[in-house]
């Protein structure tokens, strides 16, 4: 008995000790696994893990609007979907999923159905594998992505779901789910004005929505704003675990630029315009309203013209600002800076009188020849009827040397440092490569070379008694909330000639809109008008390219309390070609309905039974 | 010695600690579950009233692009020659104005106390 007690407790310890043993060799094994998992495998594994639950969401900002001066809407950015697809995932259900997008993405469906289908290629290990992303349409705005989405779960694949399988269920899903919108947010421009101001607002473009033209270009960093992020955990449902949020930076949107530009102005111009291209049928038509005392740019519009919504569309001549871009000789508008710099140096007043030599001029081996042969005139009867011998003369007692120190005071040949991309800064041949002739070429608007804002900007310093400002087309940037976050300033470039000349050189101004004078169409009924008429042959290989004209008109209104400097001109225009005939009628259209948009106060004739003093804006 | 004096007495303290430390923990487990449940509840509320929120946003713009667009002059203009009002500028004769006593302006239009950063351009 006892030696059977003893056999049974030796068996049992050797049980015990062999359990032991495997105790021991199943926990060193645990312990194994468990340093694997910790300490050797740990970076690896804990990267993927972070990878199934940590999610890191880029915020994208909004691109910050473009307004005009008073808050209406120029430039806007909305937020749209890229919609794509997982060809691997869609098997043979590739025509229904191409018909059901079709119409929703305005696609060809065998175009859809062709992408649809899985390409193989071999990856970078050798082995073949099926692309898994492709992308069907971008810029669609979110309401159509959410059409889609609906109309794709409730999609009928021909195939009878109830007496499926849970995984042939979970396949159909999975094929629903093959198109999906990317994650990463896209930005639409959108200029609820299509073609209204294009020049000046430009246009953005490329993957990163960059601007290309205009004030888009100009203002791109400001604009844009700066991305956000979050970081945060999802659940196994790939939902968002909002209390695990481990970081949470909101985007900052781009701030809104408001601009000085007025719509309304801006319409009527671009209105006008648009009558002009019909009656003139010009190469081209260029027009400018700004404020004389302030230098903000109303209204600035070209012809021909594009829609920045969908620039592409255009010839690349179309995009260009010719107020900034191009440069051509201004002809007789120019004498009004040669009979300030003479009237500055008072070296003559209005009333000195020279001989116009009864129309034919020689000088230096040359001629110079009036439009009508006039024989004596005073230096206002020279602006008066635009004599081009008259203003050679006047610019001969002034000499060569004021007269260029007048041409570049004015601001011609250098840039007028407007906000906007590609402006030049126009031809202004220095002294020493000036011929015996340019003396009486230069005062009337040849061999020089100008840009429609050096032009409007030069009158409206004659306006703006004798100070030349910087045109501004920025008003200020604001945030979201519409805090002013900068506010921009007219700034004087310098003064001139002394406001005493200013109002001489109005004076004679004056009388070109006047019975006699060259443009009798650019006369408004309630304000007086000041102004200037240039036709210019335009310049080509060889000489003057005949048959070939720039005509243009610049004036101000009312005249002696100026509140509107308008500038036109019309690049080849057909039929009528003069300055008085073809730009001064769209002068006047451009400033009496301007003039009424803005409630200018009339000089010429009294509002209504209740005059006051008060001032249009 | 209780025990040793024989004394029967049923002892209730230890027992009443037992169920008390029982009952604490129990209420902290409860609690720590009650309060992650709370928490999560609160995220998804957060969420929801994220995407809501995003969504009004965008709803507020898509009305301020519309608006925006309605007040166009070039819309305004076709709406005019839709309608056909025969509505035309009005000639400054017939324009009265009316001065009014301007009031003082006020202080500063700035919201926020930081600087305006001033440029020109």
């Amino acid at each position: 008995m006892e030696d059977n007690g003893k056999s049974l407790q030796r068996s049992a310890k050797r049980w015990l000790y062999c359990f032991g043993v495997i105790m021991l060799l199943s926990f060193s094994l645990l312990g194994y696994r468990l340093v694997d998992l910790q300490v050797i495998r740990h970076a690896q594994l804990s990267d993927a893990a972070r990878g199934n639950t940590v999610r890191t969401i880029v915020r994208e900002p909004r691109r910050g609007n473009i307004l005009d001066a008073r808050g209406n809407l120029l430039a806007t950015s909305l937020f749209v979907k890229t919609i794509c697809a997982d060809p691997g995932l869609i098997g043979p259900y590739g025509p229904q999923l191409a018909a059901a997008l079709a119409p929703h993405l305005e696609l060809e469906q065998a175009w859809i159905a062709s992408k649809l289908e899985p390409k193989l290629f071999q990856g970078d290990a050798g082995q073949m594998r099926t692309n898994r992303y492709v992308v069907l349409k971008r810029k669609v705005p979110r309401e159509k992505w959410e059409e889609i989405s609906a109309d794709l779960k409730a999609l009928d694949l021909g195939v009878d779901e109830s007496s499926l399988t849970r995984k042939q269920r979970q396949m159909l899903t999975s094929v629903r789910r093959s198109i999906f919108a990317d994650r990463k947010e896209d930005q639409l421009r959108v200029y609820p004005g299509n073609r209204l101001a294009s020049h000046v607002l430009g246009f953005v473009g490329g993957t990163d929505h960059d601007g290309k033209e205009g004030i888009e270009a100009v203002l791109d960093s400001h604009l844009t704003g700066t991305r956000g992020w979050r970081v945060t955990e999802t659940d196994s449902r790939k939902r968002e675990v909002v209390s695990l949020r481990h970081q949470d930076v909101a985007a900052r949107n781009g701030l809104n630029a408001r601009l000085t530009i007025d719509l309304g102005v801006q319409h009527i111009v671009e209105a006008e315009l648009d009558q002009a291209m019909e009656r003139h049928q010009p190469q081209g038509v260029t027009a400018v309203v700004v404020r004389p005392a302030t230098g903000e740019i109303l209204a600035m519009a070209n012809r021909p013209d594009f829609d920045p919504n969908r620039p592409g569309e255009f010839p690349a001549a179309n995009r260009r600002n010719r107020a900034v871009t191009d440069t051509a000789e201004p002809g007789s508008t120019f004498k009004a800076v040669t009979v300030a710099g003479a009237l500055n140096e008072r070296l003559v007043s209005l009333q000195s009188r020279f001989d116009c030599e009864n129309g034919i001029f020689y000088h230096g081996g040359r001629s110079l020849r009036d439009h009508h042969p006039y024989d004596r005139l005073s230096v206002m009867e020279i602006i008066t009827k635009s004599s081009n011998i008259g203003s050679a003369k006047v610019a001969m007692l002034l000499g060569e040397g004021h007269l260029h120190h007048y041409i570049r005071r004015f601001g011609f040949g250098e840039r007028t440092r407007v906000s906007l991309p590609g402006e030049v800064s126009g031809t202004v041949h220095p002294l020493k490569r000036w011929n015996k002739l340019s003396i009486t070429r230069v005062p009337m608007g040849h061999e020089v070379a100008t840009t429609p804002i050096q032009m409007v900007m030069m009158a409206s310093a004659i306006a703006h008694g004798g100070k030349l400002m910087r045109p501004m087309l920025l008003r200020q940037l604001e945030d979201e909330t519409g805090r002013v976050v900068v506010q921009y300033h007219p700034e004087a470039v310098r003064q001139v000639v002394t406001p005493e000349t200013a109002r001489r050189v109005t004076m004679a101004l004056k009388t070109v809109v006047e019975p006699g004078g060259t443009a009798r169409r650019a006369a408004l009924e309630y304000y007086s008008v000041a102004g200037k008429t240039g036709t210019a042959q335009k310049a080509g290989r060889g000489g003057y390219i005949p048959g070939k004209y720039y005509s243009s008109f610049v004036g101000f209104f009312p005249a002696d309390k100026p509140a509107l400097c308008i500038y036109v001109a019309l690049d080849e225009p057909t039929g009528d070609y003069y300055g008085g005939l073809t730009a001064a009628p769209i002068f006047k259209a451009i400033a009496e309905r301007s003039a009424s948009y803005l409630g200018i106060k009339p000089d010429l004739v009294e509002q209504g039974s209740m005059v006051s003093n008060n001032e249009g804006p | 010695m209780n025990r040793k004096k024989g004394n029967k007495a049923v002892r209730f303290g230890p027992a009443l600690k037992a169920v008390l430390i029982c009952v604490v923990t129990c209420g902290l487990g409860l609690g720590y579950v009650w309060q992650k449940q709370q928490i999560n509840s609160l995220g998804q509320q957060i969420k929801e009233n994220e995407i809501k929120l995003e969504e009004l946003r965008r709803e507020n713009k898509r009305r301020g692009d519309n608006l925006a667009y309605l007040m166009s002059p070039q819309e305004l203009d076709t709406r005019l020659r839709q309608l056909n009002l025969d509505l035309m500028v009005p000639r400054p004769e017939q324009i009265v104005v009316l001065q009014e006593q301007r009031e003082p302006a006020p202080q500063s239009p700035m919201v926020g106390t930081e600087p305006i950063r001033t440029a020109s351009r």
